[in-house]
């Protein structure tokens, strides 16, 4: 199989094989010894290279990191500095552990034993002359190593043990060491000093370098000196509007900005004399920079303790133009293949660019080449939704990508939905990120980072729409359209027209049950007329029939007859039975249920009553009464009342005149009944005490009121009210 | 000269006991007995009494409904309607259709003979909340009536009286007037009554 670059793979028993150029690169998978048979090969459009083999499925990404540990040779891991000679090879310092050369896959180390004078090596730089000068820490000097590795520097320098961070050889054959205590400058065999005791920025040199015109920018801790031919420019620090005078690493990119380094400013520009400066506020990954280097695509490539980030130049164009709000570096660490992400800083060069264009950091596990050729993921991630659990249980599969999803329905009732989700990007998904967005519920998108799942609980019923992005692992983002029509359902009573129905119900409901009491009220008045007329037809016929009988035979017994007294007593009875009879008839009739009828059934009563009594009784009713209706049980309670009020005249009031007399006005209804007796004294009778006790008990029973007037000697008046409600 | 009474009752026993009753008493004949309206409607014009008992419920026609049709063919015969129970309605309502009062089955029967020799005479008895009715009834009827319709001032004195209950001797007093006047008024008032047995008035009136 050919692959996007040309290159040839090819599967074979132990694993697969790669045309590197002319080279064959065998690439062992699996078990390094017995590796695995390859069926089937694929390249991705991430130009991930998939092999299918007998043991599993084998994902190659193009590797960007390559580092040389003690493993593959190395003197020792912890690399300081690093630096490619005329060859092509690559050195390597390893701190206190001697010299690494790596060419192709040979390494050789060069240690104290065979060529360095001590093994506390710590800064490199190519001399002129094609050898190797090396700076030695701990005051222990310099060597320069010639093509079999000899050290041919013998010169005593008086260092006071303070070691050598940078070497810079000029072309005019000065070397210049920056060291922990000052800049020396060794001139045909004279040293000079420079410290800040005569104008030197810093005492601590930690990095040296010439810009293309000509200038010796010297950083120190404490700002940097330029060196112009063969005087002292000035001073660049924090005075002049550098972030930080901790200088570490200066670089001067293709338009001639210079791009400074600072341990804890972050990166400073310089362009003709203005100084703008990038830190973390601004996007920048690190504000502690080790090393810079540029690649052949325009990116400042930075080392840190954290590792190694890439910032293009376009981004901080951008961001003085006001076009993007923060620098956006893309950072690297062990996930990305790297080994350790930690890089030293200490001496240089910390990094180095290859003629290949690769770009070498020191580690502290060994050189690392980078590879910056390794097209960024350009592609954004296709997404997918995964499988959806309503309360836990499986309710969609994971299926087609989102975009020939059908919308998502939700039954009723659920609390909990789980939406598992991913993007198709394999080149390192661990470095994919995600947001969504459930419109309707969150108000923005949520970041959900590398988590793949998204959780709601309780979202009432309606519809919804699930948006979803994705950045793949070099920050590429998803197009912002995706989307996931869901459709929460919603039990009967949850549903728009649900309470309005129940209130419609409620209401039919209501007017139902009262047109049933109407009836069932009517019902019962029916009831009581067909009785009423039962007993008035039935039982009072044949009463008066008994009546008639006892008639009869009272006429015909003689008064002689000791059975006379008992045909009196039954025809008494009978009467007594009778007018009962023709009282309980009239109550039981709803149709008397009146204003009307009441006062006539009163009034009639009053004149029968006192009719052959001695007592003339006076009726004062209105010739109109008003069409007030008057319950059963009031009629009854009020009648009952009347007879008492009556009875009381007859028996106790010696009277010659009574008067029963009937008023409306408005609701009330009065009825007064009273006589020209003796009046009630206050030490009444008890027998007409609780019968005024039971006369009030029954106005009351009925909402009504009983009034009593008496004075000795001058009469009784009783007044009774009653409320009668309009019909 | 002997009155001549018929009686329309549907019970047996009572029918029967009044007959006797009336036959037994000097002064009195008994025409005929009848047990229900239509057996009477159709022989009366025959038998022609001066004074019928008329049951207020009969079986078919009721007694109302009779008693107004006696009276259009035959005005001059005097109804007395027997009730057992004082149902005030239906007897106003059978004074309306024109009877001239009325008596209770159980009423002793001395008082069932005088109640007949007084209507004889032409003084029909109006007790005190008989006129309480005839006084709403008129009321109620207000300016719809014309002049032969509406009562004279002096049947209205005597209604009102009667409706508070005194006695025929102290309206007779107050009013000064002699009693058979004042039985006189009472007779008129009767007849402004039955005059409005006639129509729908007293069929709307009766179905109230």
């Amino acid at each position: 199989m050919q692959d996007s670059s040309g290159q040839q793979w090819v599967g074979t028993y132990r694993g697969v094989v790669r045309l590197i150029g002319d080279e064959i690169v065998e690439w062992p998978l699996h078990q390094p010894e017995t590796g695995d048979l390859i069926y089937t090969l694929f390249e991705d459009s991430e130009a991930n290279i998939w092999l299918g083999g007998r043991d599993g499925l084998y994902r190659l990404t193009p590797a960007r990191f390559m580092n040389f540990t003690t493993q593959q040779g190395l003197a020792a891991n912890d690399t300081i500095s690093i630096c490619e000679d005329a060859t092509g090879a690559i050195w390597a310092a390893s701190w206190l552990g001697g010299l690494s050369r790596i060419s192709g896959k040979t390494i050789t180390q060069i240690h104290s034993t065979n060529g360095l004078t001590d093994d506390s090596v710590m800064s490199l730089q190519n001399s002129r002359d094609g050898g190797l000068w090396v700076g030695m820490d701990l005051g222990r000097g310099l060597n320069k190593l010639n093509a079999e590795f000899k050290n041919i520097f013998t010169n005593r320098l008086k260092l006071n043990n303070a070691p050598i961070h940078t070497i810079y050889e000029d072309d005019q054959g000065r070397l210049w060491l920056g060291t922990g205590k000052g800049l020396l400058v060794l001139e045909n065999s004279l040293a000079k000093t420079y410290a800040t005791t005569n104008g030197l920025a810093g005492d601590n040199v930690t990095t040296l370098f010439e810009d293309s015109n000509r200038i010796l920018w010297v950083g120190t801790s404490g700002g940097i000196s330029r060196w112009s031919r063969d005087h002292w420019l000035d001073t660049i620090s924090t005075r002049q509007g550098l972030s930080h005078n901790s200088v570490s690493a200066i670089h001067e990119d293709s338009k001639h900005d210079l791009w400074i380094g600072t341990k804890g400013g972050g990166l400073n520009r310089y362009r003709k004399g203005q100084i703008k400066a990038y830190t973390m506020r601004e996007g920048l990954f690190s504000n502690e920079i080790f090393d810079i280097l540029e690649d052949d695509y325009q990116t400042l490539w930075m080392s840190c303790r954290k590792g190694v980030f890439s910032l293009p130049r376009r981004q901080v164009e951008d961001l003085d133009l006001g076009r993007i709000p923060r620098l956006g570096c893309t950072a690297f660490g062990r996930e990305d293949g790297m080994d350790t992400a930690q890089c030293n800083g200490i001496a240089k060069p910390g990094g180095w660019k290859g003629a290949d264009g690769r770009l070498w950091f020191a580690t502290i596990r060994g050189p690392m080449a980078v590879e910056p050729r390794i097209k960024t993921n350009m592609l954004p991630p296709p997404l997918a939704i995964e499988e959806v659990y309503a309360d836990r249980e499986l309710l969609r599969p994971a299926s087609p990508p989102l975009e020939t999803a059908g919308p998502l329905t939700i039954p009723a009732g659920t609390r909990e939905i789980e939406i598992h989700y991913t993007a198709l990007s394999f080149q390192l998904p661990e470095k994919n990120s995600f947001k969504y967005r459930l419109e309707g519920i969150d108000t923005d998108w949520v970041s959900a980072g590398r988590r793949r799942v998204a959780n709601y609980h309780m979202i009432r019923p309606g519809n919804y729409l699930f948006r979803l992005q994705a950045c793949n692992n070099d920050g590429v983002w998803s197009a912002a359209g995706q989307s996931l029509p869901i459709r929460v359902q919603s039990y009967f009573w949850q549903t728009w027209w649900f309470n309005p129905a129940v209130a419609l119900l409620a209401g039919l409901l209501i007017v139902a049950f009262y047109r049933f009491r109407i009836a069932r009220l009517r019902e019962i008045e029916q009831l009581r007329i067909q009785i009423a007329s039962d007993l008035h037809d039935d039982v009072g016929s044949r009463l008066t029939k008994v009546a008639m009988v006892t008639e009869s035979l009272n006429g015909q017994t003689s008064a002689n007859n000791p059975a006379k007294r008992h045909v009196e007593n039954i025809s008494a009875t009978i009467r007594d039975i009778t007018l009962a009879m023709d009282e309980i008839v009239w109550t039981i009739n709803p149709r008397n249920d009146t204003l009307e009828n009441l006062a006539n059934y009163i009034f009639h009563y009053a004149e029968d009553y006192f009719q052959d009594t001695g007592i003339r009784c006076l009726l004062d009713l209105p010739p109109e009464l008003p069409s007030h209706r008057i319950s059963t049980r009031e009629r009854h309670h009020l009648f009952m009342a009347v007879k008492e009020a009556l009875n009381n005249i007859l028996k106790h009031a010696q009277a010659t005149e009574a008067r029963v007399a009937l008023a409306v006005t408005g609701d009330w209804i009065t009825l007064s009944i009273s006589d020209n007796g003796r009046g009630m004294p206050d030490s009444t009778p008890a027998k007409i005490g609780n019968g005024l006790i039971n006369m009030r008990q029954r106005l009351k029973e009925v909402g009504g009121q009983l009034q009593l007037e008496t004075r000795s000697g001058a009469g009784t008046k009783l007044t009774l009210k009653i409320r009668g409600l309009w019909r | 000269m002997p009155i001549k009474v018929s009686i329309i009752e549907d019970d047996d026993w009572i029918r029967e006991n009044l007959s006797t009753q009336i036959r037994q008493t000097p002064g009195f004949i008994l025409v005929k007995a009848y047990r229900n309206a239509e057996d009477a409607l159709s022989h009366i014009p025959l038998e022609l009494p001066e004074v019928i008992l008329v049951d207020i419920n009969l079986p078919r026609m009721n007694g109302i409904e009779c008693v107004r049709k006696i009276k259009q063919s035959h005005p001059a015969l005097q109804i007395l309607m027997l009730t057992v129970f004082e149902d005030s309605d239906k007897i106003f309502n059978s004074l309306l259709a024109g009877a001239s009062g009325y008596l209770l089955k159980r009423t002793p029967l001395g008082e069932i003979i005088e109640a007949i020799s007084n209507v004889h005479k032409g003084n029909s008895p109006m007790s005190g909340h008989i006129a309480r009715k005839v006084v709403q009834y008129f009321n109620l009827r207000g300016a719809a009536d014309n002049e032969l319709e509406k009562l004279s001032r002096r049947e209205r004195e005597v209604l009102e009286r009667l409706a508070e209950g005194i006695a025929y001797k102290e309206i007779a007093h107050a009013l000064s007037l002699s009693i058979d006047t004042v039985r006189m008024h009472i007779k008129g008032i009767y007849g402004k009554l039955h005059v409005h047995s006639r129509g729908e008035a007293v069929a709307k009136y009766l179905h109230k």
